[in-house]
């Protein structure tokens, strides 16, 4: 048996978590995941951290900032993997308090949270590197298909929360509650749109230039927060310099959690506590002076055109 | 044992592979085609362990990283890079029925290959060690041998020192690799010797003067001006825009031992303007590659519709914002004097 809080110290100390205890983590993970519903509502107060792309380092800042779990409440709004060295240490972090206090902490999905893009950017690597077969990878991409698209904060007037942002073929959040999310992330259609559109000052949906989602406008997020009576629509997604941003008289806010985002972008990282009043408190952390040179030494280069 | 100065040297030489490995994986990819880069990848295979600072394994494991998987934001950066040159190269060429082109720091460049033609005197740059391993990959082939018009024998290299003594330099009618410390530029004849200094010319500098200091800059500079009467210059480069990515940049590469000496010196596209203006260009355009690859929203793309939809195909580009980064810290500029190249290209800003 899983000895959860060894398991929690192990990982925050970066130490490797042998292969039958990661399968084993997954499979309860998956319990519990799948006992959620697509939009998950969820009282105040709590903390929305929006990606952080297996920065292991840079999560533990962020525990240090926000609070530690279980005392302070979390909703981690997706983008647990990929770009970062340490993405499978990350993800054992969050599933395993997951599993240990399963109503502290919440998971939505990302846009990275799927077989297609890890194998691109870096998770699927990582997995074959550190384990030596893609076990790990296959067991935690299983427990991706069972995350949730969504959260809804505080009720009336709350928070939506997800990890991209609209979509023309959402009016209202009920419609997110049939989709079956049980599945690898779809090229097209509403459940991707949720996990890949970005908001932008455009009149209407445009094209993203990602390739998937779509661009959406401060007219279409007014609609939709009226329609749906919230007052705010947080996600993530979007690499901001300053930690957060918010757009559209503040009826949107994008958070980013990613400090020094793939230890080259040289900006500051944010959580978006919300309290009982629905008041929004950010608080900033920059990156830790992690040792580069002490990366793994097969490590992934950080890279340049040079 | 390596000097602290050859130590750096070696490094400075060691990014033509970095290079190399980025057009390899756009190949690969399908951004762009190039029949050639095989061969010098092959020459690097057999010769690097015959370089300055390398063993056997070192340089099997140097080797090797060629063949790492770039990410696709690296593999779309390097697809603007090298568009945008070749695009500037191929418009001058057109526009000129007899010229020059010569390529500072040319490292494993294959451009020449499908460029050369009898109107062209091509003169390529670089370091000794660099220039005998082209030198190479051209002898003991027969198709890039008559690319450059050479007629005479291959060579086998062996060993250590039949690598350190052959001749790094290659000459025919009209092509000239060079073995040569750029810094030395203007106290050698070994270049002015081959250069027609009537002809309209270009000088290309891909990533290779930002690794000296800008005393060598400006001198490097001022050969060119004082050698050529039609010249068009073109630089591609890092820049700093004083911001935090700037600065770990300069971290990062530093801690790879890479100093970009001057990345502070000139950080902003204005500064590279101003430094080409003191050196008497007349007409002087910059730009950064987020606008050329049609990141900064401003309307100044080099690519068209269709072909970015053609390359939106080949990766699939996660994140906007941080592409955009990226590619605002490289910048491309041009200085003219004289009879130089109309380039009808969309600038940031020009004279
Ligand atoms: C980043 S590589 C670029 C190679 C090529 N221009 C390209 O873009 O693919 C830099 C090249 O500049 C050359 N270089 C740098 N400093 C030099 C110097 N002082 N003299 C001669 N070559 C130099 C290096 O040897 C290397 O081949
Ligand atoms: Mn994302």
């Amino acid at each position: 048996m899983l000895d959860l809080d060894e398991t929690i110290a192990n990982i925050k100390e970066c130490k490797f978590v042998p292969e039958k205890d990661v399968e084993e983590l997954c499979s309860k993970a998956i319990e519990i995941l799948i006992e959620e519903g697509n939009i998950q509502h969820l009282d105040t107060p709590i903390t929305m951290c929006g990606d952080i792309h297996g920065q292991l380092h840079d999560v533990l800042t962020l525990f240090q900032t926000g609070g530690q779990c279980p005392d302070t409440r979390y909703l981690f709004l997706g983008d647990f993997v990929d770009r970062g060295f340490y993405s499978v240490e990350t993800f054992l972090l969050l599933m395993a308090l997951k599993v240990r206090y399963p109503d502290r902490i919440y998971l939505i999905r990302g846009n990275h949270e799927t077989r297609q893009i890890t194998t691109v950017y870096g998770f699927y690597d990582e997995c074959l590197r550190k384990y030596g077969s893609v076990n790990v990878w296959r067991y935690c991409c299983e427990v991706f298909d069972y995350i949730s698209l969504g959260a809804v904060i505080g009720g009336d007037q709350g928070v939506f929360c997800i990890h991209g942002g609209l979509s023309p073929m959402i009016n209202k959040i009920d419609q997110i509650k049939i989709i079956n999310r049980k599945q690898e992330v779809p090229h097209e259609g509403a459940m991707c749109d949720l996990l890949w559109s970005d908001p932008e000052d455009v009149a209407g949906w445009s094209v993203s230039p990602r390739g998937a989602g779509y661009l959406f406008g401060i007219n279409e997020v007014k609609k939709f927060n009226h329609t749906n009576n919230i007052s705010l629509i947080a996600r993530a997604h979007q690499l901001v310099m300053e930690g957060y941003k918010e757009m559209f008289d503040k009826q949107l806010v994008t958070v980013w959690s990613a400090p020094n985002y793939c230890y080259r972008c040289g900006n500051i990282a944010s959580v978006l506590a919300i309290d009982d009043n629905l008041e929004r408190e950010y608080k900033v952390f920059e990156a830790g002076t992690m040792d580069i040179t002490s990366l793994p030494s097969k490590k992934p280069a950080t890279d340049y055109f040079i | 044992m390596l000097s602290p100065s050859q130590k750096q040297d070696k490094i400075v030489r060691s990014t033509d592979l970095d290079a190399l490995s980025c057009r390899w994986n756009c190949v690969q990819k399908g951004y762009f085609e190039d029949v050639n880069i095989d061969k010098i990848i092959n020459s690097y295979s057999k010769y690097l362990q015959f370089c300055e600072g390398y063993t056997n394994l070192s340089a099997g494991r140097t080797y090797k990283s060629v063949f790492d998987r770039k990410l696709p934001i690296i593999n779309r950066g390097t697809y603007l890079r090298t568009k945008s040159i070749s695009d500037i190269i191929g418009k001058f060429i057109n526009d000129n029925e007899k010229c020059q082109i010569v390529s500072m720091g040319v490292g494993s460049d294959t451009r020449v290959f499908k460029l050369i033609n009898p109107n062209i005197n091509y003169i390529e740059l670089d370091f000794e060690e660099t220039t005998r391993i082209k030198k190479l990959t051209i002898i003991n082939d027969s198709e890039l041998s008559k690319a450059v018009n050479y007629s005479g024998l291959g060579a086998t290299v062996a060993d250590r020192s039949q690598f350190q003594t052959l001749d790094p330099n290659l000459h025919t009618d009209n092509y000239h690799l060079i073995g040569l410390d750029l810094r030395r530029l203007s106290d050698s004849n070994i270049v002015s010797e081959f250069l027609d200094s009537k002809r309209p010319t270009l000088v290309l500098s891909e990533c290779v003067l930002c690794y000296l200091n800008p005393g060598e800059n400006e001198k490097i500079l001022k050969f060119w001006t004082d050698s050529i009467s039609n010249l068009s210059l073109l630089i591609y480069e890092p820049i700093s825009l004083n911001d935090s990515f700037g600065q770990q940049m300069r971290e990062n590469l530093g801690r790879r031992g890479i100093n970009l000496l001057t990345f502070n010196h000139f950080p902003t596209l204005k500064s590279k303007f101003d430094f080409l203006k003191s050196l008497n260009f007349q007409d002087i355009n910059v730009t950064d590659i987020a606008s050329i690859g049609g990141y900064s929203g401003d309307e100044l793309s080099w690519i068209s519709a269709e072909e970015s939809k053609r390359i939106d195909k080949l990766d699939l580009i996660d994140e906007i914002e941080e592409i955009k980064l990226l590619l605002l810290h490289y910048c491309l500029v041009y200085g003219g004097i004289g009879k130089h190249t109309n380039l009808s290209k969309k600038w940031k800003l020009s004279t």
